[in-house]
């Protein structure tokens, strides 16, 4: 970039100035809002205050688009000094754009003719001085016929000069120089009329996981919420379910500190087993329980660009698992965002994380790579001391802690060409969490690792990914008692690899425009599980293949959307795979439109549910129930999938520049839940592995129950004025169920769910958040086996109860961006009354409070 | 000029945390501690049986153990002179009053889903926690909500020597006001394996040959046999005799149903019988022998209890008529049942259907005694 005009640099100076007086603020709202001023403003022809507006924007978050509309509009009132040094700074960052080539080449004419036109200070000539102008002048005169040559300017004649009043003798013997000729006046071309447009679509939320490609929220054909990276940041979260809280319709459930349980739209159950996991579009989730878990999720929350939450099925396009949503952890690419970040935080009950992460771009290649370590104490624990040498052995020597991580991960991109881009990337998470589980005495621990290597090659339509992941670990429960439990520790080792080819075409016919996705994949899984001691048993190898595909078409205000997709699972028919969706999107305006939409998806046995055997603890320690997975039961066909069919009619609007509203109403039916069968009384032997009687058999059953939820979404956000984020979302749902000739409410689902917050951005440098969660009261039915084997359904409540998390910041140094917060995150979870629990077994939610040192350059 | 700012800001960490899971809402008690088993050479898979304190098992009591846990033999180790030691624990124990037992089942022949294997057997080891661990008396452990004991003794586990006190029914089966049953030991091998009993021979040299250790009670040592603490018109005696009322027998395709009328299932109406040793006279009081056959004679008192434990009083014609079945209990908590859930076997049993059916379906075996209207 070449150095600017001195006085340019001051502008950039006191502008640099000006930006780091104002407060830390990137929220895309703010910009969004004084980027659409703008363009109204330039509209207008009011260029002064579209550069304000512009400005403003560029202040609350850069863009290439606002620092060319910048230059754009200096350029309209002929400040082309600050129009050359704004469109240098969007080459700068748009290096690959020829979008400014011209205006910049164009204003730096006109700054050029600009000082050309500027006659020289006169000064007393004396010989050098005389013969430095002359030179000058035939320098100046010389450019000038170039550029007149090359059509860039005109020379418009020149006015005779006057001529001089007769002189008075003078002197000799030096006569005085004449004077110099008046300087040629030089018109730059007037290329007003083809002046290029101001740019639009910076800050344009788009959302990819709804149809599998960029779209915008409002050609949506499902519900669907977007976490920001500043809302991440924000949140107050110490990991990513719990950042989920805000989002509307779901609800999060903390059984232990380590690892909250996210339902979405009801359902609510002691694993995320109808929620698919995504990061990038992939699947993550430990796959012997298809559900996440920190570990699995071996990404820093400073590595988030985004979160994308749709509410629905979505196994139309993902598969299995998509039953009542999908989430989607969109990392930040390589190259973007800050070179360096480091941040740490510690706090109560032991709780400290580490975060590192850099990411940098030469040419076409660019790089992101990430570290990070994260503990917390436990929430709740048994016994107060555990003495060494006693009959309860516990998992961890550590009472105390519940959760200890560590992780790491790499990307590689390179860009050829302009349509074509590869990806290599990895991630390994390693550590252990404490999980709930109907153990015998509380909770069960799982310790281990996550590896996985992806590429990516895109060109064009086409997009081909390949995948591979390695989860290794032990599960047992946290605390054994001599003789009991003692067959529910196992070794688990699964790997998956995966191959998936994709393509997107869009073709125009006339007034339509046809929009196609199509693709297909094959997956290999291999699950091993054991007895801790013993060895592996025989692996169990799946291969699984899909092909899903989605059609759309747009006509005027109107789009007509279908999905399909089929997958080939071992242990299911296919036909139970099949899963449809279709959907309508009317664009009542630019910034309004109505969805509606109807579909199906399904949740697949994972890897425990299909080949674990287990011996479960009956409420005697000296019975146990062999429960066998269903794939090696005594009739392995038998177990079929959860399906769910639900329609919706969804509105969203974004029709003013300072608030987005979105509401749903829906309906879900969910059957074939898979649940613990009956026990098929058979008495055995004593059994020392098991440390105990063997009382009889059960295995997993599709339970005859049918589920109809009926509930209804409105999620509004507001950013009134700059640096005010106000959001608030309330759902309500209703499950009722028949079983049989029973009938009742399903009140493991709460009936509301109202969540509200306020974001501030204060301009001396500070931010402010306070948020609430309200979930109302529940009634779980919890099922166990009593001491006879037989299982005894017990009814028990839930009042409702508050979350709240406050977090103030402070921004000493802009550059580097230097941060220090406090958070507080479930304040009543420090008083014994106040204090809740999230599931009646669960522990209480306890306190966090912690500060953290962050810093970006 | 690019530099890197770091300060790490930690909090110091606050005692109260994590909680300690005290809501009471969770009955996540732990009752742990040791087995001590003595004048045994190694141990053995050993039972560690929870009962009521005001409702125990036998011999303290008539009641059921309502949790127990398993120990494996490889646990013991040496615990002092003569002594082996094993730890246990109980998890999940709700709060209450609770006694423990210690089985140490030598034989392998216990189980605890069946009535005829669900006893200790002569050759196997037994013991109670008592208030002491040298010669003390059972007594109750008391846990609050989320209580983790961790100390305590259940034992020392001795050797039970007497004989087992499977019996069958000889003569005829009729109680009432001056009848009397007549019992004759039988000895049995009942394995959980096959289900089966097998009745030995009369040339049988098992040691713990089958019989009836009887002996009149007397506590005190004055020489006068202890009044009965249920019954003060009758001795103290062991073994104990309960009947308890199957109901009214109906025939039916299957063999013999008992019909208990508007008496639900879950109601106990039991009887005390009074044991003499048959064709044998009786010994001094606080004497114990070992005799072959018993004869039980009807007291006419009895009891109703209730599902949630209420009883009453019967006495005489508040007895109602039917089948009822005969236990017999002894000093060292052996049991023994007619009918039984054993299959079949015996030559004198007949096979009984429900309410003698066991929870999988099966027919009770054996025989009941019959009271009159």
């Amino acid at each position: 970039m070449p150095s600017p005009h001195p006085r340019a640099r001051a502008a950039l100076v006191l502008m640099l100035v000006t930006l780091a007086g104002t407060a830390h603020a990137e929220p895309a709202d703010d910009a969004r809002r004084h980027f659409k001023a703008g363009l109204d403003a330039a509209a207008a022809h009011s260029y002064q205050a579209a550069v304000d507006e512009f400005l403003a924007a560029w202040d609350a978050m850069p863009h290439p688009a606002t620092a060319f509309n910048i230059a754009r509009s200096y350029e309209d009132m002929n400040d082309n000094q600050a129009a050359v040094l704004w469109y240098e700074r969007f080459k700068a960052l748009s290096p690959d754009s020829t979008d400014a080539d011209d205006p910049l080449h164009r204003a730096r004419l006109a700054l050029a003719a600009s000082v050309a036109s500027v006659a020289p200070p006169v000064a007393a000539p004396t010989p050098d001085s005389v013969e430095r102008l002359t030179a000058l002048d035939a320098e100046r005169a010389a450019l000038v016929q170039r550029l007149a040559q090359q059509g860039l300017i005109t020379i418009a004649p020149t006015a005779p000069e006057a001529a001089p009043p007769p002189a008075e003798p003078t002197p000799s013997p030096a006569a005085a120089p004449a004077p110099a000729p008046a300087p040629p006046t030089v018109v730059a071309e007037d290329t007003g009329n083809n002046r290029e447009s101001l740019q639009t679509g910076a800050y344009d939320s788009m959302i990819v996981t709804a149809s599998r490609y960029a779209q915008d929220p409002l050609d949506s054909p499902a519900s669907i919420t977007v976490l920001t990276a500043e809302d991440l940041h924000r949140s107050g979260a110490v990991n990513v379910m719990d950042a989920l809280r805000r989002v509307v319709g779901v609800d999060v459930m903390s059984m232990s500190a380590g690892v909250p349980y996210v339902g979405i739209r009801g359902f609510n159950s002691e694993m995320t087993n109808k929620v698919l996991w995504l990061i990038d579009g992939r699947p993550s989730a430990l796959e012997f329980l298809a559900t996440p878990f920190p570990v699995s999720l071996p990404i820093g929350m400073d590595e988030i660009d985004r979160i994308e939450i749709t509410r629905g099925p979505g196994s139309a396009l993902y598969g299995a698992n998509a039953v009542t949503g999908v989430v989607n952890i969109i990392t930040r690419r390589p190259g973007e965002g800050p070179a360096f970040q480091a941040s740490t935080e510690g706090g109560l009950n032991s709780y400290l994380a580490a975060s590192l992460a850099a990411s940098g771009k030469k040419g076409r290649f660019s790089y992101r790579a990430g570290a990070g370590y994260h503990q917390e104490g436990r929430f709740e624990k048994e016994l107060a001391d555990i003495p060494a040498d006693g009959p309860i052995v516990p998992f961890r020597t550590n009472q105390d802690l519940g959760d200890q991580r560590f992780r790491a991960d790499l990307r590689l991109d390179a860009t050829f060409g302009k349509k074509g881009w590869a990806s290599l990337s990895g991630q390994y998470g390693k550590g252990f969490t404490e999980f709930y589980s109907k153990a015998a005495l509380g909770n069960a621990g799982l310790e281990g690792e996550v590896g996985n290597v992806r590429t990516d090659l895109s060109y064009g339509p086409l997009h081909v990914r390949a995948y591979w992941q390695r989860e290794a670990g032990v599960t047992t429960p946290w605390l054994s008692s001599v003789g009991s439990g003692r067959s529910t520790q196992a070794n688990v080792r699964d790997d998956i690899a995966e191959l998936e080819v994709e393509g997107a075409f869009k073709v125009i016919t006339g007034a339509v425009t046809h929009h196609m996705q199509v693709g297909g994949d094959y997956r290999f899984k291999q699950y091993r599980a054991g007895v801790i001691g013993e060895g592996f048993e025989i692996p169990r190898l799946e291969h699984h293949a899909s092909l899903f595909g989605q059609y759309q078409a747009s006509f005027k205000w109107l789009q007509a959307i279908a999905s399909l997709r089929w997958d080939r699972h071992p242990l299911i028919k296919s036909a139970n795979t099949l899963a449809p969706r279709g959907a309508l999107v009317f664009h009542v305006t630019k910034t309004t439109a109505i969805r509606a939409s109807v579909g199906s998806a399904y949740r697949a046995m994972n890897g425990l549910e299909s080949y674990v055997n287990l011996d479960l603890n009956t409420t005697a320690d000296g019975y146990f129930v062999a429960f066998q997975g269903a794939a090696t039961s005594d009739d392995p066909g038998k177990l079929g999938p959860e399906r769910i069919t639900t329609a919706e009619l969804g509105v969203r609007d974004e029709s003013s520049s300072w608030h987005k509203l979105d509401a749903a109403v829906y309906w879900n039916r969910l059957t074939d839940l898979i649940d613990i069968g009956p026990v098929q009384q058979k008495l055995g032997a004593y059994d020392a592995d098991a440390g105990g009687y063997p009382f009889g058999v059960s295995t997993w059953t599709n339970t005859p129950a049918v589920y109809d939820a009926v509930g209804g979404e409105v999620d509004l956000s507001v950013f009134p004025v700059d640096g005010l984020d106000v959001f608030a979302n309330v759902s309500l749902e209703r499950i009722f169920t028949t079983d049989g000739d029973k009938h009742y409410i399903d009140g493991s689902t709460a009936l509301a769910h109202i969540n509200a917050g306020v974001e501030y951005r204060a301009p001396f440098r500070m931010d402010f958040t306070v948020t609430g969660h309200y979930v109302s009261g529940q009634v779980w039915r919890t099922p166990s086996f009593d001491s006879r084997g037989a299982i005894a359904v017990e009814e028990r409540p839930l009042p409702g109860r508050v979350l709240m998390v406050a977090r103030v910041a402070g921004h000493p140094m802009r550059d580097p961006d230097l941060e220090l917060a406090l958070t507080l995150w479930n304040p009543l979870g420090f008083s014994d009354k106040l204090a809740f629990r999230e599931h009646p077994d669960g522990q209480i939610v306890g306190p966090r409070l912690y500060g953290s040192v962050s810093v970006a350059f | 000029m690019r530099y890197t700012l770091l300060a790490l800001l930690v909090l110091s960490g606050c005692e109260a945390f994590p909680r300690v899971a005290n809501d009471g809402d969770v009955p996540g008690s732990v009752l742990s501690g040791t087995l001590l088993a003595v004048d045994v050479d190694e141990g053995a898979t050993t039972v560690v049986l929870m009962s009521a304190a005001d409702n125990p098992q036998p011999p303290l009591g008539n009641g059921s153990p309502v949790s127990f846990a398993a120990i494996p033999g490889d646990q013991y180790g040496p615990a002092g002179a003569a002594t082996l030691g094993a730890p246990f624990a109980l998890t999940d124990v709700p709060p209450g009053d609770w006694q423990l037992n210690g089985l140490m089942d030598v034989d392998g022949n216990f189980h605890p889903g069946l009535d005829v294997l669900a006893t200790p057997s002569c050759g196997d080891l037994s013991g109670w926690h008592l208030d002491r661990v040298d010669g003390g008396a059972p007594t109750a452990v008391s846990l609050s909500a989320n209580d983790y004991i961790h100390d305590l003794v259940v034992g020392p586990l001795t050797r039970i020597d007497s004989p087992d006190p499977a019996f069958t029914i000889i003569g005829p089966r009729a109680v009432g006001s001056g009848l009397t049953l007549r019992l004759d030991a039988v000895d049995v091998s009942a394995t959980f394996a096959d289900l089966t009993l097998d009745v030995p021979g009369p040339d049988s040299a098992d040691p713990c040959h089958a019989g009836f250790r009887f002996r009149r009670r007397d506590a005190d040592g004055n020489g006068s046999a202890d009044t009965s603490p249920l019954l003060p018109l009758f001795e103290d005696r062991w073994p104990r005799v309960l009947f308890r009322w199957l109901g009214t027998p109906v025939d039916t395709e299957d063999g013999t149903d008992f019909d208990r009328g508007d008496v639900p299932d879950d109601v106990t109406i039991a009887a005390i019988g009074d044991p003499s040793p048959s064709a044998t006279t009786l010994p001094a009081p606080g004497v114990a022998i070992d005799v072959p056959s018993l004869q039980v004679a009807w007291t006419g008192f009895g009891q109703r209890i209730e599902a949630n434990g209420d009883s009453a009083i019967l006495a005489g014609t508040d007895l109602p008529a039917g089948a009822w079945s005969i236990t017999v209990i002894t000093e060292a908590g052996q049991i023994w049942t007619m009918p039984n859930e054993a299959g079949a076997g015996l030559a004198l049993v007949k096979r009984l259907p429900s309410p003698g059916r066991t929870s999988d379906g099966d027919a009770r075996q054996g025989q009941w005694a019959e009271l009159a209207p």
